[in-house]
């Protein structure tokens, strides 16, 4: 029962960091609340039990991903708030919705023991190289594509 | 133990948020963490997809992996962009990107 309530406090959390996100006025701010809501979703893998989703939620969103995202935001000056439509917001709030009032005819039921990934995570990986092997060839050549771009056009890294 | 309803009306609010920001938004950096809301949103959903059920495929440990190099490569893309647009003087609005020319 107390689990329900953290659940419900970081739930919480991280709604209202995403909301932050595009509601902050500098863009600094903003990655700052992504990074939370990182922070938010691995609390919310460790409460259902995967420690490692958690753990990867952690090392690589929290601590890679944010930590880029800052030191290469936190140069910026000035920023202009640039909000076109906010009436479209509404209709996002419309389908969240609907989709829960679609949602209130499935009983509400807890289903058996529940899978833990890290013995999933054992069998998985020891079939499935050649699709790990494509999505780190992806992440190479986007690596190799943007340090290119970057080079060809600024002279920063030269 | 949490119902499996909760987890997945906190991934259907971490999507509309998302598709709320991307929808209101001009930034092209917001709009890129936009998405990258939404990836937070289709792994909460996955993730609790799988733990709550009692014959699940290991295969979404790929899945999830998937979701990670995608994420992965877009931050990768957005923070090249940020780095070329800034040091061009190029707008971020993305009505004004026809001028984004090579």
């Amino acid at each position: 029962m107390i689990g329900l309530y953290v659940f419900y406090a970081i739930a919480a959390l991280v709604i209202t960091s995403s909301i932050l996100v595009f509601v902050q006025k500098r863009l600094i701010h903003a990655v700052i609340a992504l990074a939370v809501v990182f922070f938010g979703s691995a609390l919310v893998f460790f409460i259902i039990g995967q420690t490692l989703v958690a753990l990867l939620q952690l090392v690589v969103f929290v601590g890679g991903f944010s930590t880029y995202l800052i030191v290469a935001v936190a140069t910026e000056e000035k920023n202009a708030r640039l909000i076109r439509f906010p009436v479209f917001a509404v209709l996002s709030v419309l389908l969240f919705a609907g989709i829960v009032f679609a949602l209130q005819g499935i009983p509400s039921q807890q289903f058996g023991e529940g899978n833990n990934f890290l013995t999933a995570a054992a069998s998985a990986l020891a079939t499935d190289y050649a699709m790990l092997y494509i999505m780190a060839a992806l992440l190479f050549a986007a690596t190799i594509g943007g340090v290119m771009i970057i080079k060809k056009f600024t002279k920063l890294l030269i | 133990m949490i119902p499996l309803l909760y987890l997945f009306v906190l991934s259907i609010a971490l999507l509309a948020i998302g598709l709320a920001a991307i929808a209101a938004e001009r930034h092209l950096v917001v709009i890129m963490l936009a998405v990258e809301i939404i990836f937070v949103a289709s792994t909460i959903a996955l993730i609790s997809f799988f733990s709550y059920n009692a014959h699940a495929n290991p295969d979404a440990v790929t899945m999830l992996f998937a979701i990670f190099a995608v994420a992965a490569v877009e931050i990768i893309t957005l923070i090249t962009f940020y780095v070329y647009m800034k040091y061009h003087d190029i707008s971020f609005d993305v009505s004004k990107l026809s001028k984004f020319k090579w």
